[in-house]
């Protein structure tokens, strides 16, 4: 009798020598997406934005926006972002302080870190030879250790720039006019929207660099990766007490940011600036002074690129977390 | 051998065959299987730093997410449980005429058709992925000996199928939602 596995064999719908799929050298399109892969992380490296729609709107001095936010295909009008504009204050706290007040906090009450995130955020839409546009999204995850959770990404009403749109609670649900760009629910099992910082971070701050590192190589030893890698953490967890003290800790002895000064964020919140500019980018990290909470994290450009039209100073990205 | 360089040597040597891995799993539809093999290089590409030294079983591994989520993502998860291994079986082939009336493919899926999920997974990963029970226990994320008895025992249900597909006509289609998820 045949073994079952040879007869299995024989009915391969997809066989490794005849077919579309069939073995052989890349072909173009191959070659192309790989170029493009390899290419595409390199801009990010240098200029940390790929992105397509997305945004900015406000600051503390407000900017006019004129939005007509009608779907994820609309083409909205444009609003020149206007970056955070830090001062000296006799109030400035350094980031050595600020982990200090962070590790007394936690210290009194570890908290609980949460799965999910409630973030206002804009990136830069940067395609070559056009004008930048510009929506600004809202997004709300909350995820199970299971691996279920939901997904809400609201664009943020254009007549309230600045105000939370979703409506924290179970299920989430919009409020005001905010448009409801993509709305998902996930079941149980570690998938691809999910697998990035799937594990809970160490309650130690001497393993979470390796532990972001693990999602965003580079992050154990880069101070502009490991940037990126906080600011793409925190978009899957909220940190605890415990877990904002490591947080400080780790951004205060290896990202490489220098004192900027008080701020005023887009949600009206004051916090304490630092900055980092690396390649292309200057990041500005905004700390909650009291217990080291991330408030902000906005990326700018540090020189004209035609390309892209955009000029030294402009808003590349910009997050801000509500909760 | 850098990250980067390895990443581009397992992108040339497996591209193809983790396009086959992924158009198995999809019915064979060029511009989906294309989209979730982007999906898989893109991972991979961004855990470059993991590749182990054989990568493959590394590859279908994150692939069979990317494909659960890609299919997931667009509201087509139970379509896709109905389609998984039983190409032609989809294509309306409901009626199995017997082995001897017709070349052995139709029968043998419509046999594996009736296996639960897990154990049409371990037979595609063994007899058309070609894998070895060690990159069997890679893929699925457990020991070599649970692998290994895993196959074992989805061989032995086969067979019983085999058996029972050859001396019954037609075979009831079975649903799509009886194994999801396992």
């Amino acid at each position: 009798m045949t073994d079952e596995l040879d007869l299995l064999r024989g009915a391969n719908p997809v066989p490794a020598d005849s077919g579309r799929w069939r073995d052989r050298p890349l072909d173009a399109e191959g070659e192309r997406r790989l170029r493009q892969l390899v290419a595409g992380a390199r801009r990010r490296r240098t200029v940390r934005r790929v992105a397509v729609g997305v945004a900015m709107a406000t600051a503390g001095a407000v900017v006019a926006l004129a939005l007509t936010v009608s779907g994820p295909a609309s083409s909205p009008a444009v609003a020149a972002p206007v970056a955070l504009r830090p001062h000296a204050s006799s109030a400035d706290v350094s980031l050595a302080e600020i982990a200090r007040r962070a590790r007394a906090a936690a210290a009194d009450e570890p908290g609980r870190t949460v799965r999910g995130s409630h973030v206002q955020d804009w990136s830069l839409g940067l395609e070559s030879g056009k004008d930048a546009v510009t929506v600004p999204q809202e997004t709300l995850t909350r995820w199970n250790a299971d691996g279920s959770g939901s997904l809400l990404v609201v664009a943020t009403d254009p007549r309230h720039p600045g105000r939370p749109v979703i409506d924290d609670g179970v299920p989430p649900r919009t409020v005001h006019d905010g448009k409801v760009v993509r709305r998902e629910s996930y079941p149980p099992g570690i998938d691809g929207a999910n697998e990035s910082f799937f594990e809970p971070p160490p309650a130690r701050a001497a393993e979470l660099r390796d532990y972001l590192a693990v999602w965003r190589p580079g992050a154990e030893r880069d101070p502009d990766e490991l940037l990126a890698a906080v600011r793409e953490f925190l978009r899957v967890w909220t940190p605890g007490p415990r877990e904002i003290a490591n947080l400080t800790t780790l951004l205060s002895r290896d990202a490489g940011l220098r004192p900027a000064g008080r701020v005023t964020d887009r949600m009206g919140r004051e916090g304490q600036a630092f900055v980092r500019t690396g390649d292309g980018a200057r990041v500005m990290v905004v700390l909650d002074p009291d217990d080291g909470r991330v408030l902000d994290m906005e990326e700018t450009g540090v020189r004209d690129d035609p390309e892209y039209r955009v000029k030294a100073g402009d808003v590349l990205s910009y997050t801000a977390w509500l909760s | 051998m850098s990250p980067d360089e390895a990443f581009d040597t397992a992108y040339r040597e497996h591209y193809w065959a983790v396009s086959r891995f992924v158009a198995r799993r999809l019915d064979d539809r060029p511009s989906e299987v294309e989209e979730v093999v982007a999906e898989v290089f893109a991972v991979a590409w961004r855990r470059r730093r993991e590749l182990p030294e054989s990568p493959l079983p590394w590859l279908y591994g994150v692939a069979r997410n990317c494909l659960a989520n890609a299919v997931r993502g667009r509201g087509r998860y139970r379509r896709l449980l109905a389609r998984l291994g039983h190409h032609e079986v989809t294509r309306g082939q409901r009626v199995v005429a017997g082995p001897d009336a017709e070349r052995p493919g139709s029968w043998v899926l419509e046999a594996m058709d009736r296996l639960t999920e897990a154990d049409r997974e371990v037979l595609r990963l063994t007899a058309w992925e070609e894998l070895t029970v060690d990159e069997l226990a890679t893929v699925l994320g457990c020991g070599r000996s649970a692998a290994a008895m895993r196959l074992h025992r989805a061989r032995q249900r086969l067979r019983a199928q085999i058996d029972t597909v050859r001396g019954t006509v037609p075979v009831p289609a079975r649903t799509s939602t009886e194994d999801e998820r396992k």
